[in-house]
């Protein structure tokens, strides 16, 4: 039995099954201590305490074994409607999964160690023993599972197994695959879209020249790869696509647990946990949601009696709401608390040198707010465990900015706080604006276009050295791409071609000599030689075979150059 | 490919020890060389997309096969003067942890095959910073540095810092002027 455990690859299955199921558990306990008695969720929680002991078993690790067969005689007795959902139960459970977890955390740093299990058993017997139904063994009897060999009436065995056939049968649908073999497969596809961007210019070079129909079936053909390709394209990507409810699992426990430890009276909503996202993004999106969820609970809902006094519901709610809206994902975490102030956020950005006292005098209420995310703010006045612990949002932006997102902020002070965290469906490909400053061209990633103007030089003008103009009541710095990547622009033309990008709250005009359309691009890496030159957000391949750079917008706009410059 | 070539050198290694197979090239009217092993090939100079704000010594970056590749010019790297680009001019392709990099050099001479115990250390006479200069081979009347490329891509992140320096303090004095 023992040997199992030696096959690593066994014992990675096994673990990723069991932190899977764990994760599952939680939140269906949690569900369980809001809804009462519900007997489909009764029947998953018992499955998967079940699955876990039969995998432990087959492992051969005996202490996981003992404690979940414990488990299991306590759910089965809820199952039966023996005994009731009550916060007691629903504490002694999460005690066993915290101890499942910790013991799934030492099988993975190389063996199980010996776990002291005998409270969290001692419990569960005290649980099934005390109880409204009526209590034939003495509670101190040392027999190990005496309620459940009473109650099960001859078939102890049998029953537990076919809610087990249920999940086998939903399993047998999907497989298990290495995601290092779908990310080869997608960059496999992606050198193939690059390949036939080629292919398809070299087949419109041809046809111009095409007089009498020679090529006419290659260019029919370049077509329907060119389709092919999208197709696969989209399949490929679509295979690492997982839904959004991966990472958002943990989060009804989490919550719970914070809310407790703060004395404050919290409900959580999930919406739209369906939403599916990269699984490269899911996993790295979850420390932002967590610190952003934290300082919801901690900073933004009041306590009962805070609430009470504002004529607010004394419970709070937090909102976490996944959706898809066009080619990219968003992630609100919404609170009805407090709200941000922004007058406080003010007084501290100055205070600590982030922004001056002129500045802030010009700035809309939406680039005030924006201020929270400049490193170095945090206005928490007192240090909490939770939150309050050096890292701050702009660790939240920064981590955001690897996953080509943005974070964005909206609040009403006494109404709560809404912060967006707005995905890129996937990684492996950026849409692009291509954009001219003769002879060079470049790549702006599409989602920080917020629209392409022509305006007449005369319509722009200086103020203190600083080139704009102005758009919708809204005053526009001006950047030349021809300076931005180190050349000398050439004569002014009348007329200025001018891409508005947007980072956060921040928009600048990028002046550009002639924009060139819009571009599927595959990313590409520059290599390790070249990560650290700022102003690049990656490269990639042209319909020409040369290599492409994509800029990085926040870096045109200046955003944290420009703020503490001042 | 790779792992050929990495047996076919090893086996190389064990028959005769002290044999080192070289590919020599010019820059600047010298002969220098590099292991063979380190390369990946040999490509013509071709058109390259030039990187905004890197050092003058980064050319550009080209397209090898759907891998993006930094290439570098050998020559303003070791602090010579830039030459036109000839029909000669090659851009050699090595390998350094898993990365590609290409440099820029006048022309490929030959692949040579010296004894280990021929290299000796490099003297002060040449025109190339000697510390690029793993060595120095005496083959008749040839001179052959040997190129040292991990203490070349060591150094880059020194150099970039000073230079970075370098170009504040030119703009804090212009800016003051």
């Amino acid at each position: 039995m023992d040997d199992f455990s030696q096959d690593p690859s066994l014992l990675q299955d096994y673990l990723a099954e069991c932190n899977e199921l764990l994760e599952q558990l939680d939140r269906d306990l949690v569900d369980l201590e809001h809804k009462g008695s519900d007997s489909e969720l009764l029947n998953r929680v018992f499955r998967a305490v079940h699955t876990i002991k039969g995998t432990s078993g087959f492992m051969g690790f005996q202490q996981v074994v003992d404690l979940t067969h414990e488990g299991e005689d306590l759910l089965n007795l809820l199952r039966k409607g023996e005994r009731l959902i009550s916060p007691a139960v629903t504490d002694v459970l999460l005690n066993l999964l915290d101890l499942l977890r910790a013991m799934m955390l030492s099988i993975a740093a190389g063996g199980l160690q010996v776990f002291d299990i005998a409270p969290v058993v001692a419990r569960l017997r005290e649980l099934q023993q005390a109880a409204p139904a009526p209590a034939s063994t003495a509670p101190s009897a040392p027999a190990p599972r005496p309620a459940p060999e009473t109650s099960e009436a001859g078939s102890p065995v049998r029953e537990p197994e076919e809610p087990a056939h249920a999940a086998e049968a939903e399993a047998s649908r999907t497989i298990r695959v290495d995601v290092n073999k779908l990310d080869d497969l997608i960059n496999m596809v992606g050198e193939l879209v690059l390949e036939r961007n080629r292919l398809l210019q070299l087949s419109r070079e041809l046809d111009l020249q095409d007089k009498d129909g020679k090529y006419k079936a290659l260019d029919e053909c370049a077509q329907r790869l060119s389709f092919i390709t999208g197709e696969l394209q989209a399949a490929s990507l679509r295979t690492r696509m997982v839904p959004v409810e991966t990472v958002l699992r943990r989060f009804p426990r989490l919550v719970r647990d914070l809310a407790k430890a703060l004395g404050k009276n919290v409900a959580l909503q999930i919406e739209g946990e369906d939403t599916e996202l990269d699984k490269n993004i899911a996993e790295q999106i979850g420390d932002p949601l967590l610190h952003l969820v934290r300082n919801a609970l901690d900073h933004g809902i009041e306590s009962p009696g805070e609430r009470a006094a504002a004529g607010k519901n004394v419970q709070g709610t937090l909102t976490i709401r996944a959706m898809q809206l066009g080619d990219y994902i968003e992630l609100a975490i919404i609170d009805d608390g407090r709200g941000m102030d922004t007058e406080r956020i003010v007084r501290k950005a100055v205070e600590k040198g982030l922004v001056t006292a002129e500045r802030v005098r010009g700035m809309q209420r939406s680039e005030i707010l924006d201020l929270i995310f400049v490193a170095g703010f945090s206005t928490a006045e007192k240090v909490s465990d939770l939150s309050g612990r050096g890292v701050g949002m702009d660790v939240v932006r920064a981590n955001l900015k690897k996953l080509n997102g943005v974070v964005e902020v909206e609040s009403e002070l006494g109404q709560g706080s809404r912060i967006r965290l707005k995905l890129p469906l996937t990684l492996a490909i950026m849409p692009v604006l291509l954009v001219e400053s003769r002879p060079e061209i470049y790549g702006l990633p599409l989602r920080a276009v917020q629209e392409v103007l022509r305006v007449p030089a005369n319509q722009i003008h200086a103020v203190e050295g600083v080139e704009v103009f102005r758009r919708r009541d809204r005053v526009i710095p001006l950047q030349h791409l021809a300076k931005f990547v180190g050349r000398n622009g050439g004569a002014r033309p009348e007329m200025l071609e001018i891409v508005v990008l947007a980072v956060g709250e921040r928009r600048v005009g990028l002046v550009v000599d002639q924009t060139l359309g819009q571009e599927e691009t595959v990313i590409k890496s520059l290599g390790s030689y070249l990560a650290h030159y700022d102003g690049l957000a990656g490269a990639t391949i042209g319909g020409d075979g040369q290599v492409r750079l994509i800029l990085d917008p926040a870096e045109i706009a200046g955003v944290g150059e420009t703020l503490q410059a001042n | 490919m790779k792992n050929f070539g990495a047996s076919g050198g090893g086996y190389e290694h064990q028959v005769s020890e002290q044999l080192l197979q070289l590919v020599s090239f010019r820059l600047a009217g010298e002969e220098f060389c590099l292991e063979i092993l380190r390369m990946r090939e040999i490509i013509r100079a071709r058109e390259l997309t030039r990187v905004p704000n890197s050092p003058p010594y980064v050319e550009g970056v080209l397209n090898l096969r759907g891998r993006i590749i930094p290439v570098v010019n050998l020559r303003l790297r070791v602090g010579l003067r830039r030459e036109e680009v000839s029909a000669a001019t090659r851009i050699i392709v090595v390998e350094v942890n898993n990365n590609l990099l290409g440099f820029v050099v006048d022309s490929v001479s030959e692949v040579l095959r010296i004894p280990a115990s021929k290299v000796e250390p490099p003297p002060r006479i040449t025109k190339v910073e000697r510390e690029y200069i793993a060595g120095v081979a005496q083959l008749e009347d040839r001179l052959l540095l040997l190129l040292d490329l991990d203490y070349l891509l060591s150094q880059q992140e020194e150099r970039e810092v000073e230079e970075l320096r370098a170009t504040e303090q030119q703009s804090a004095e212009s800016a003051s002027a």
